[in-house]
């Protein structure tokens, strides 16, 4: 469509922060109907791209224009007052207002109008049915699944008016099938002659839903295309370097006669913080040298089963047993000592303590760290977090630095390390990928991998079908804290597993 | 130049010296709002805070008073640390102190430890900081357990305590020879021995400065210590790695407990040979914040029992010199803690450092 003239146009877009350049010199021509994919390794500087456009950053340098008007956005009412509207990866809803009473919060309405629900109500309804948006505008937003409250946020956008949509890692949280219906939404969203910014780690799905895409790398355009005409693995290579290459990724099975359990769980019931009963009854093993995937939808579940099989969360009922022998779950310390390592989901406030240095959090689930003279021999302690942080390629300042201070990925590779350095016969990896980039994703599953082939039971909880289905051996579906399914990945679709994951049980 | 050497220094030092420097401006900006009552009084503020702040440091005599003085405040004040250090905030040290003076007198006037000398000390400051542990241990126990505050807790223990002691001295304990309310004293071979003559500081001293080297070896080099730090910071961090947090709730409690009774003991072996009501009157709260202005440091918690009880000497040279009151310097103190609990909150402004995500 060369001959439209662009909805969007960034010219010259530059940003640091300190001697950190951010953004480089970055053009980007946004098209009326179309939908243009940015993508990027974090600190790329796709963030800081999109909280420009979006009012909370303001460049240094460049400028924007807007249907051919130079704009100055200097907050995100500007940004919405021109058009542009973002759908953040954490939605920006409050739970217990409907999704009307949310509308109302957003709109531009003076401070005297009083709120009308009818009012609001049936134009949230109207343009539902424009786009084929369906939702409940009356439940509280917490009552409401993740793609409800995504189709809500989107709705909200429409709501004040907004032409250009910037979608921030929007699948990210979805199952298959509320994917498929994102999809279909940002179709007709395109029809209507809205544009779309589609950010996404995931190549798959730009390739099936974009027309454009630009590729970011250290804060400079480092490609820009149409999709039509775009290669996957020249993407990757973009986006990543040419120096690295994705890890090969094969299945293990063992006979029967060769397996060999390292952790059972028999009948076990456990409830989360608020006394609600999470899991209901769970049984299953865990070999040697396999890899177990856990699929489900968040909140079935997955968390509390991922603490129960670590001990930092006690059991209600039923049995754990390592190497045979039953296990007390009062605390995690058996568990240490049995040699079950854990990965967590919460890298900052779980896997570490983020105000102490690297060094002290080297120690952390430790079964015993070196002594001398019954003091902790930091000396050896300081050695072993050196040479970690150099085997692992943790990027920081020193052993001395704060956890804290860490990126995702090199606060990951860190836990990783220190939990692997104990030569563990289990490890639980829950959500060992989320946020991270391509490099740093491959790094871990590469590790995981690596773990298997040593030996080690290895139970990954992963909300990334495509991560499950590459990585585990053997997959275990959870719905509403019951085993629904226990499938071969190879045996099965994604949308298969996403049909159990909602309670449809395997036939 | 500059960034080279800031380079060199390391970050976390840097903070503490900025925060550091934020303390004292913080004790200027109470000094120059004390100059206004001060002032009010008809009296210069630069003379009275010469007599105040200066002269307590230029005789052996009042030396010898801030070392009194400030051997409870450290060592309430390590105790204190131990427990803030593990989430758990003793606002008992009062209760503890005299708990700890009490247990001291209950052992050291028994006719089997009367004549004991060295020994008897040994087994009064035994007594002491048990009497004080348990003290500390019922508010940790009910804050493990029930989940009760331990502000609150501390707080009413203090009642509990002095009450007691009221109690004891006026009835039971009361010295059978005397007319006032105050137990018997404790043998003069009992008594610690005084630092110099002309003075009250006694050898107690050594005993605190024991104490904040212990502090320092058990929460930096020890497993218990490390532990405690966890539960501190992140409960959540704590259950990960199998520490029981309210275990260590509970074992932070006793410890502040044990020392606050441990300061108690060595008041009465120091300074006081008896008990009495209102004998440790200040030394509990003064010693919170003795822990707070020191920041948790082994050494910030002796720089700061050291300006506490120089503040408090120095009072009483003043009113004598100026005739300003001694309150004077409780209000000083309440600003200076004031304006420091402010300062914590301003913040160094940092450089951001950016690392790049690690390439494999």
């Amino acid at each position: 469509m060369p001959e439209l003239k662009p909805m969007l146009e960034l010219k010259g877009i530059c940003k640091s922060f300190g001697n950190f350049k951010a953004n480089d010199q970055i053009d980007l021509k946004i098209y009326p109907g179309e939908v243009h994919a940015v993508l990027g390794e974090n600190g790329a500087g796709k963030s800081t791209l999109m909280n420009i456009i979006y009012g909370m950053y303001q460049q240094d340098e460049g400028s924007i224009e807007k249907d051919g008007k130079t704009i100055y956005i200097k907050s995100p009412r500007d940004a919405m007052k021109y058009g542009i509207g973002m759908v953040h990866q954490h939605y920006m809803l409050v739970n217990v207002y409907s999704a009307a009473e949310n509308v109302f919060l957003m709109g531009n309405d003076p401070w005297w109008k009083l709120k009308n629900n009818n009012e609001i109500e049936s134009t949230l309804d109207e343009l539902g049915k424009k786009y084929g948006l369906e939702v409940d505008v009356h439940s509280p937003i917490g009552k409401l699944s993740i793609g409800m409250q995504q189709r809500i946020e989107i709705l909200k956008l429409l709501y004040i008016g907004a032409d250009l949509l910037i979608l921030d890692e929007p699948t990210a949280v979805l199952l298959p099938q509320e994917c498929n219906m994102l999809f279909d939404t940002i179709e007709v969203l395109v029809k209507h002659g809205k544009s779309i910014i589609f950010i996404s780690h995931k190549l798959d799905e730009v390739m099936h839903i974009s027309q454009r895409i630009t590729v970011l790398s250290k804060g400079k355009v480092e490609g820009e295309m149409m999709t039509k005409n775009a290669d996957k693995s020249k993407i990757i290579k973009m986006m990543v370097g040419s120096d690295m290459e994705a890890p090969i990724l094969e299945k293990k099975q063992f006979p029967d006669e060769k397996k060999e359990e390292v952790v059972r769980l028999k009948d076990v019931k456990a409830k989360d913080e608020r006394g609600v009963s999470t899991l209901n009854g769970v049984s299953f093993s865990i070999n040697k040298g396999e890899i177990v995937g856990i699929a489900s939808m968040e909140g079935n579940g997955q968390a509390e089963l991922a603490e129960v099989i670590t001990g930092v969360r006690k059991v209600e009922s039923g049995k754990i047993y390592i190497r045979g022998t039953e296990i007390s779950t009062i605390t995690a310390k058996d568990f240490i000592d049995n040699d079950i390592a854990y990965v967590p989901s919460d890298r900052n406030e779980v896997g570490t303590v983020k105000d102490f240095p690297i060094y002290e959090n080297w120690i952390l689930r430790s079964k015993e760290p070196p002594k001398k003279h019954k003091l902790l021999d930091y000396l050896k302690i300081k050695d072993q977090a050196k040479k970690a942080i150099d085997d692992y390629d943790v990027r920081t300042t020193g052993i001395n630095a704060r956890t804290g201070n860490l990126s995702g990925g090199n606060l990951q590779k860190l836990i990783l390390a220190r939990e692997l350095n104990k030569t563990p016969q289990a490890i639980v990896c829950s959500y060992p990928t989320r946020g991270l980039d391509i490099k740093a994703s491959w790094f871990i599953r590469a590790k995981v991998m690596e773990m298997r082939d040593m030996g080690i039971g290895v139970l990954l909880i992963s909300g990334d079908m495509e991560e499950l289905f590459a990585l585990a051996d053997r997959l275990i579906v959870l719905y509403r804290g019951e085993v629904v399914a226990e499938v071969l990945p190879q045996d099965v679709t994604v949308y298969d597993v996403g049909r159990m994951m909602m309670g449809v049980r395997e036939s | 130049m500059i960034k080279g050497i800031k380079s060199k220094i390391n970050e976390e030092l840097f903070t503490k010296l900025f925060k550091f420097s934020m303390i004292i401006l913080a004790v200027i900006a109470a000094l120059l709002i004390g100059s206004v009552f001060i002032l009010a009084m008809g009296v210069s503020p630069l003379e009275a805070y010469k007599q105040m702040l200066v002269q307590p440091f230029l005789s052996t005599q009042s030396i010898g008073e801030i070392i009194a003085k400030a051997t409870p405040l450290i060592i309430v004040g390590v105790g204190v640390a131990f427990a803030a250090n593990g989430a758990c905030n003793n606002l008992g040290g009062e209760g503890q102190l005299y708990m700890g003076a009490l247990g001291t007198i209950i052992i050291t006037t028994s006719d089997w430890v009367k004549n004991l000398g060295i020994v008897g000390i040994i087994l009064g400051m035994l007594a002491g900081t048990l009497f004080g542990a348990i003290w500390g241990g019922i508010a940790g126990y009910f804050k493990a357990y029930f989940k009760s505050s331990e502000l609150i807790t501390t707080l009413m223990l203090n009642y509990i305590a002095v009450y007691i002691i009221g109690w004891l001295v006026h009835g039971p304990l009361m010295d059978s020879g005397g007319i006032n309310p105050q137990s018997e004293k404790i043998a003069s071979n009992m008594h610690l021995a005084k630092l110099f003559t002309g003075s009250r500081a006694h050898i107690g001293i050594f005993i605190a400065l024991a104490c904040i080297l212990f502090y320092w070896i058990v929460l930096k080099k020890t497993r218990f210590g490390y532990n405690l730090r966890v539960v501190g910071i992140s409960t959540k961090a704590a259950m990960y790695s199998g520490i029981s947090t309210s275990s260590y709730y509970f074992k932070g409690m006793v410890i502040a407990g044990a020392f606050a009774g441990l300061a108690g003991s060595i008041e009465v072996f120091g300074v006081q040979f008896k008990l009495i009501e209102n004998m440790v009157s200040g030394i509990g709260i003064t010693g919170m914040v003795v822990a707070l202005l020191g920041l948790l440091h082994p050494m910030g918690i002796l720089v700061a029992a050291i300006l506490m009880s120089s503040l408090t000497t120095g009072a009483e040279i003043m009113q004598v010199a100026s005739g300003v009151p001694t309150t004077l310097v409780s209000i000083l103190q309440g600003l200076i803690v004031l304006f420091v609990l402010c300062s914590f909150s301003i913040k160094r402004k940092k450089k951001v450092k950016v690392i790049h995500e690690g390439g494999v």
